[in-house]
């Protein structure tokens, strides 16, 4: 029996640091959402269609048309949405299953408490 | 929520708690500071931008002599690695416009941390208060 909730108590914290693992890729994903934000604020400010836009590749900054980085940075926010709801849904998940494990070991709990009576 | 009503244990955890929140907000305000500083001093850079000769460093101790053709063009990065050409007042008004924004992410840290400095009292002194009522009780 007590080994039983050794191996169940293993389990949960298995599940609570995948949970932080995944809060911490979705902060990051927020983050990076934040700031393609910003870039494509800036690029909506832009009156002029033919400003020169370039991009920083490596060392070099590479000339880019303004319609073909407004495309990109939408991709990209399209993506980061895509990736920030995916990752809440599996944090979701994994704390139902926590939730499972945290009941199961009380009740395991418990029993072990009504035997030792 | 009542401090009073929550046991020493209680306190003492949510005090680390707001502890470290606060040092979180305070290392985000110094980050929030610290880029408005970079952009004052683009701005700056921007405010006496002619044409005239400079030495441009090839690298830390060699420089050549050059000489700005074009002082009314900047580039600015606006992020995730995209440069935008800019007219000089173009480039001044985004690190205003920056600033700006900086500005008042660090009004609203800064009360968050205001905020949290206050509860934080208020947690230590009903701790400090129920650790001595223990005190007097068992003695």
């Amino acid at each position: 029996m007590a080994e039983e909730i050794e191996k169940e108590l293993a389990d949960l914290r298995k599940i609570q640091k995948e949970v932080g693992k995944l809060e911490s890729m979705r902060q990051d994903y927020i983050l990076k959402k934040h700031e393609n934000d910003m870039v494509k604020e800036e690029f909506d400010q832009l009156q002029d269609e033919e400003s020169k836009v370039y991009k920083l590749i490596g060392p070099a900054l590479i000339s880019q048309s303004l319609s073909e980085a407004k495309n990109t940075v939408d991709k990209r926010l399209e993506f980061i949405t895509k990736e920030i709801t995916r990752l809440e849904k599996l944090k979701e998940d994994f704390l139902k299953k926590a939730e499972e494990k945290q009941t199961k070991i009380m009740q395991l709990q418990k029993s072990i408490a009504a035997r030792g009576k | 929520m009542d401090a009073e009503t929550l046991s020493p244990q209680q306190l003492h955890a949510i005090k680390g708690q707001l502890e470290e929140e606060l040092e979180k907000l305070t290392t985000s305000f110094a980050q929030l500071r610290h880029a408005r500083t970079k952009y004052m001093a683009s701005r700056t850079a921007l405010e006496d931008l002619e044409a005239r000769d400079v030495l441009v460093p090839l690298t830390a101790s060699v420089y050549v002599p050059g000489r700005l053709i074009e002082p009314n063009k900047v580039m600015v990065e606006i992020g995730t690695g995209y440069f935008v050409e800019k007219t000089r007042d173009g480039g001044k008004e985004f690190c205003e416009r920056k600033m700006k924004m900086l500005r008042e992410n660090m009004d609203k840290v800064s009360n968050y941390i205001n905020q949290r400095r206050k509860t934080l009292d208020l947690v230590v002194q009903t701790l400090q208060k129920k650790i001595k009522e223990q005190q007097a009780g068992t003695n």
